[in-house]
């Protein structure tokens, strides 16, 4: 039995994640190059790169999108035409894009299709039928579209639809937000964003009973969890699915891709998600560093309990990931590039591509000179004895000891 | 140059008249972000202001979820548009609505983003004809808007006075914050209340940023009101169609005061008398990426066609594990390491191993592999052959 499932889109940051994301299951990533982007401190796509990733990606069946979606100023236009026709030569399947501007150069410079970014803000019929006459073939929705609106969206203007399912929310309506731009000088629509919605204000408000000024983080909100939506997405045949986060970790790339590929896997095979790894699928989620989850607008409008009213801190259910394999001896050792430390005796998890969590009880630690360790340090390589399925690229996380 | 102005109620309409505003702009309830107008009182207003010779546009520049759309739609149908001349919008959604089932000419809201000529010309060519102007972001430059007035084919306003609209949510961030979030919320459904506040940021050493909830959601405003008023001249010289006085959350409608001003030296008097504080934003220069140079380190990005890899262990006067990425190392290969501090090295291989310490001729892609340890080579140093 094969049923209808959307495409799985991971956000992949650097080539590593890229390669982390589509090993654990995704089927297409989006990414930025060094320019055009919304995401300057991200690592993004060097020329040599891009190819790299196109080739990675291809060669496993999975597609490539690149991610134009910046507001763009004239001078930044100037560059652009050299650089779309290049991503037409490396064959990426798509180019994400915000800017009328843009969406027209493209359209002059080479045949790579045009999704029309979450950050133009489409949220309604009326809106993709004129986005469609401007050559966009697929639509982000904005984030405020219910799963059912976005459905409708893609019936009355038939036209492909892509949605976020997992992630952190801007607050804003994607696009209109320009805080940063007036009080740090840096442009948010072109990658300058200063996340000013995530701090602290005071308000002062006369409806408050308090003379105080109320501390309140009131414009941030909660992450987007649609794990338990995923039918929705499917009733209302919404062609992508969209995991937000090009600047989080190689753990939450590869943890997403793991978890939904594995629920859209099952949905397509027995065409329900009443499965028993629901909850195991739940739990995982909920382990990658995140704000309180929600489900924002995919059923019904967002509302006061969508408001993340808290300072940011790790949670004692979070994990952190302690190394990613760089190397395998089938059944002598694995080797792991630490990035977090670990001790003799602590427990880590290895997740494999396809299956379930390995538990590792560290009992020795060995550095590439032959040297027994007690503790692992960050930036140094280790030898584990070898654990059942691993491969180059799994990454390896333990619990975060509050 | 002509000016527009948000009008209210009929006083502010009167003072229009009195004063010589082109165009006056109304706002209905639903569809409008600020709008305060019934149908009855927007009927009655933009009748009047017809019968004056008065311009009138209709501003629906909210953004609407398709559920949200069919009611702004039957809003909008309870509306006489008998009297209006132009229909303003900014969701390309009511964009195409006016564009397909109404003859109105269209006035587009290209405040947000939209800072490169093509497009905003691709924007009015969407509605050919029927354009009427396109109101430009006040992001963008001097330069920039003299260039655009030439270019484009329709008239172009800009905000010259006004609070800066820095933030637009669907939610509601305010009610939220009290005790009867339920009871708030249904009075400002029930009528055109809005509930006002100020902000201050731990991360920002700005104060009071003001802060309104409506029926569309919750707005944060600059600190400082725009004031271009004082370059009146300018905006004249580079060929503005018109100036939009946005007076809508001034205690006084002191339009009598502002109509008169003919030039960037009233401008600049006006100024003093002014009760705000004022700020020109972007308007003489619009610097808001030379930051993004900073934001990462350009040294440790991959480069040419002799790429190997990464450096991703350095174990002092032992080894450096090198992560294969692109081209293979070959015993007796003369390396070039660049560090994250923008170092150049260079190195030959007379020592090759596998993880298994094991001596290898080559270590080809995807391989991991450690070779001889140099002084001050880190880990993320990019590895190249040298040339």
């Amino acid at each position: 039995m094969s049923n209808f499932v959307p495409e799985l889109l991971a956000p992949a940051g650097s080539l590593d994640k890229l390669k982390v994301a589509i090993s654990y299951g995704a089927d297409a990533v989006y990414l930025g190059g060094l320019r055009f982007g919304l995401r300057s401190a991200a690592e993004n796509f060097t020329e040599e790169e891009l190819t790299e990733g196109v080739q990675f990606a291809h060669e496993r069946g999975a597609k490539v999108y690149v991610v134009l979606n910046g507001f763009l100023h004239d001078s930044d236009l100037n560059d652009l035409p050299e650089f779309v026709k290049l991503l037409d030569s490396l064959k990426v399947d798509a180019v994400i894009v915000s800017d009328l501007g843009v969406i027209k150069t493209v359209l002059e410079n080479s045949s790579v299709p045009v999704h029309l970014s979450t950050q133009a803000s489409c949220l309604n019929v009326e809106s993709a039928k004129m986005w469609k006459r401007m050559g966009v073939e697929r639509i982000v929705v904005g984030r405020e579209v219910s799963v059912a609106e976005a459905g409708k969206i893609k019936k009355e203007a038939d036209i492909e639809i892509e949605m976020f399912v997992h992630g952190s929310m801007c607050m804003a309506y994607s696009g209109n937000c320009t805080i940063s731009n007036f009080t740090q000088g840096r442009d948010s629509n072109r990658g300058g964003c200063a996340h000013s919605c995530r701090f602290e204000y005071s308000i002062e408000m006369s409806e408050l009973d308090s003379k105080e000024k109320k501390k309140a983080f009131f414009m941030s909100s909660k992450d987007l969890n649609g794990l338990k939506v995923l039918t929705e997405y499917i009733e209302h045949e919404i062609d992508s699915i969209k995991v937000e986060g090009r600047m989080k970790s190689h753990l939450y790339a590869g943890t997403m891709s793991k978890v939904y590929a594995e629920a859209l896997a099952y949905y397509k095979e027995h065409g329900s998600f009443l499965s028993g790894d629901l909850v195991k699928w739940d739990k995982e989620l909920a382990k990658v560093t995140h704000r309180t989850y929600a489900e924002a607008n995919l059923t019904q409008k967002a509302d006061k309990s969508t408001i993340f009213n808290e300072r940011e801190v790790a949670s004692d259910t979070d994990y952190v990931m302690v190394g990613r394999v760089v190397d395998v001896m089938p059944d002598e050792f694995i080797v792991v590039e630490v990035r977090n430390a670990f001790n003799i005796g602590e427990q880590l998890e290895l997740l494999p591509f396809k299956n379930e969590v390995q538990i590792i009880d560290v009992k020795e630690i060995i550095d590439l000179s032959g040297n027994y360790q007690e503790r692992t340090k960050p930036s140094t390589l280790v030898k584990l004895p070898y654990v059942p399925f691993a491969e180059s690229n799994n990454i390896l996380r333990k619990k975060v000891v509050a | 140059m002509k000016i527009n102005t948000y009008v209210q109620n009929i006083d502010q309409l009167i003072a229009c008249i009195q004063n010589g505003v082109d165009e006056i702009i109304l706002e209905p309830l639903e569809l409008a972000r600020f709008g305060k107008l019934e149908a009855k009182s927007f009927n009655e207003l933009a009748k009047k202001a017809h019968e004056e010779n008065l311009k009138v546009a209709l501003e629906w520049d909210v953004l609407m979820t398709e559920s949200e759309f069919e009611n702004k739609v039957k809003a909008l149908k309870e509306l006489n548009l008998e009297f209006v001349h132009n229909i303003r919008v900014q969701d390309v959604g009511a964009m195409n609505y006016v564009y397909e089932n109404l003859k109105h000419p269209i006035s587009i809201i290209l405040e947000t983003g939209n800072h490169n000529l093509k497009a905003v010309q691709t924007w009015v060519s969407a509605v050919d004809s029927r354009i009427h102007k396109v109101v430009l972001s006040v992001e963008l430059a001097k330069d920039t808007l003299e260039e655009y007035c030439q270019k484009l084919s329709c008239p172009v306003e800009l905000m010259a006075v006004g609070r800066i609209l820095l933030f637009y949510t669907p939610r509601n961030l305010l009610s939220a914050l009290t005790p009867q979030t339920d009871e708030l919320r249904q009075k400002v459904m029930r009528s055109e209340e809005f509930i006002e506040a100020t902000g201050e940021s731990e991360e920002s050493p700005h104060k009071g940023f003001p802060l309104v909830e409506n029926r569309h959601g919750t707005f944060m405003f600059h600190i400082k009101r725009l004031y271009l008023l004082d370059h009146l001249d300018d905006l004249k010289a580079m060929g503005i169609d018109s100036v939009r006085y946005d007076l809508r959350f001034d205690e006084n409608f002191e339009i009598n005061k502002m109509s008169r001003l003919q030039n960037s030296n009233d401008g600049k008097e006006y100024k003093t008398q002014y009760p705000y504080d004022v700020i020109k934003g972007y308007f003489n220069i619009n610097k808001t990426d030379v930051l993004f140079k900073k934001l990462k380190n350009y040294r440790i990005q991959r480069k040419d066609e002799s790429y190997i890899g990464e450096v991703i262990e350095a174990s002092k006067g032992n080894y450096m594990a090198i992560t294969v990425k692109k081209h293979d190392i070959t015993l007796g290969d003369k390396l070039k390491f660049i560090t994250p501090e923008g170092k150049e090295m260079f190195c030959k291989v007379h020592e090759l191993k596998n993880s298994k310490q094991e001596d290898i001729q080559v270590a080809k892609k995807d391989q991991l592999c450690l070779m001889n340890y140099f002084g001050g080579v880190w880990v993320k140093s990019q590895v190249y052959l040298a040339k």
